[in-house]
């Protein structure tokens, strides 16, 4: 009876949600031992570990969020694209603008110094 | 009469549909909340001041059981929003107490973490990476803590007026919100303590 009061809901299943929690259990035993595995070096385990990240986070969206199974329009869909892009501008320009920003700043006097002696020989 | 009941019926669905439409919307402004204290994270995370950095004060088999935690919570949340939809009051309450147990042990273990740091003088005066790494890991411990409390309220609410539309849209929201915190937490796990240790 209540299937037919909110629709949307009323294809909830006990596998998606049993495949969702394997699967994210899965991505983060293999991010915790990617994490703690030291004969890989430190750029590639972070790497790994960002890839696990956005998989487990697509895989959470569709089996527990329910992500593309509203009815057209999509409008969840639509607003979470649209959340996704907001948060990619907000992330990664403030990266680059205060890496930027580093790279711009006046340097210290000590390395004023270094670069001064470097030219002249020392004064 | 019958008529009348499906005309009802379907203002309740599109009036739930709105709702649930609407709270999606606020859960994506929240996103962009919690993104913009990762992008200060990001930014921040190496300025220690002389301070510990992430590899001298995490401890990741603690905090792999915390995700563990949150996720079975996650998962339990799920089994109960199926079983307010299969009309099975007991079941649900049942799930839902399980969930508020696995979350407030979440909430124990973090808050532990925290009393831990400020004892050994780590706490968030020490530095801007602690200053970023306590306010992006609190607020998501603060939104666990608004989530225990009403998923207490919504089993008041079960228990009171039983299943009816208006309790399972409010089921629905509260299983969005527990699930969206469960994903904000893969990014935490990942970025501030996974990555935080290999630096």
């Amino acid at each position: 009876m209540s299937k037919e009061i909110v629709p949307g809901y009323d294809n909830l299943r006990l596998s998606s949600y049993l495949k969702g929690f394997f699967c994210a259990l899965t991505f983060t035993i293999l991010a915790f031992l990617t994490a703690t595995d030291h004969s890989i070096d430190g750029f590639s385990r972070m790497f790994i570990i960002i890839v696990l990240a956005i998989v487990q986070f697509i895989l959470q969206l569709v089996f527990f969020l329910h992500l593309g199974e509203d009815r057209k329009p999509k409008w969840k869909t639509g607003v979470m694209l649209m959340m996704i892009l907001i948060v990619l501008i907000l992330v990664l320009g403030s990266l680059w603008i205060m890496k930027s920003l580093d790279y711009r700043m006046l340097p210290s006097t000590k390395q004023i110094d270094n670069y001064l002696n470097s030219q002249s020989g020392g004064l | 009469m019958e008529e009348e009941n499906v005309l009802n019926q379907e203002l309740v669905i599109e009036r739930n549909d709105k709702s649930i439409l609407g709270f999606w919307i606020y859960i994506m402004t929240d996103c962009v909340l919690f993104a913009s204290l990762f992008a200060t994270y990001a930014v921040l995370h190496t300025n220690t001041f002389g301070g510990p950095s992430g590899k001298n004060i995490f401890d990741l088999n603690y905090v792999f059981i915390e995700t563990l935690v949150l996720l079975i919570s996650s998962f339990s949340c799920g089994m109960a929003t199926i079983a307010a939809f299969k009309n099975k009051k007991s079941m649900t309450i049942i799930f839902f107490g399980i969930t508020i147990l696995l979350g407030l042990t979440f909430l124990i273990m973090e808050l532990s973490e925290f009393h831990h740091l400020a004892l050994i003088g780590d706490s968030w005066t020490r530095s801007a990476f602690l200053s970023a790494y306590f306010t992006l890991v609190g607020t998501h411990g603060l939104h666990i803590s608004i989530g225990i409390i009403w998923m207490i309220i919504i089993i008041g609410l079960i228990l009171k007026k039983g299943l009816g539309p208006h309790n399972l849209r409010k089921i629905t929201m509260v299983s969005i919100f527990w699930h969206f915190l469960d994903v904000v937490w893969i990014f935490i796990f990942s970025i501030v303590y996974l990555m935080g240790v290999i630096k």
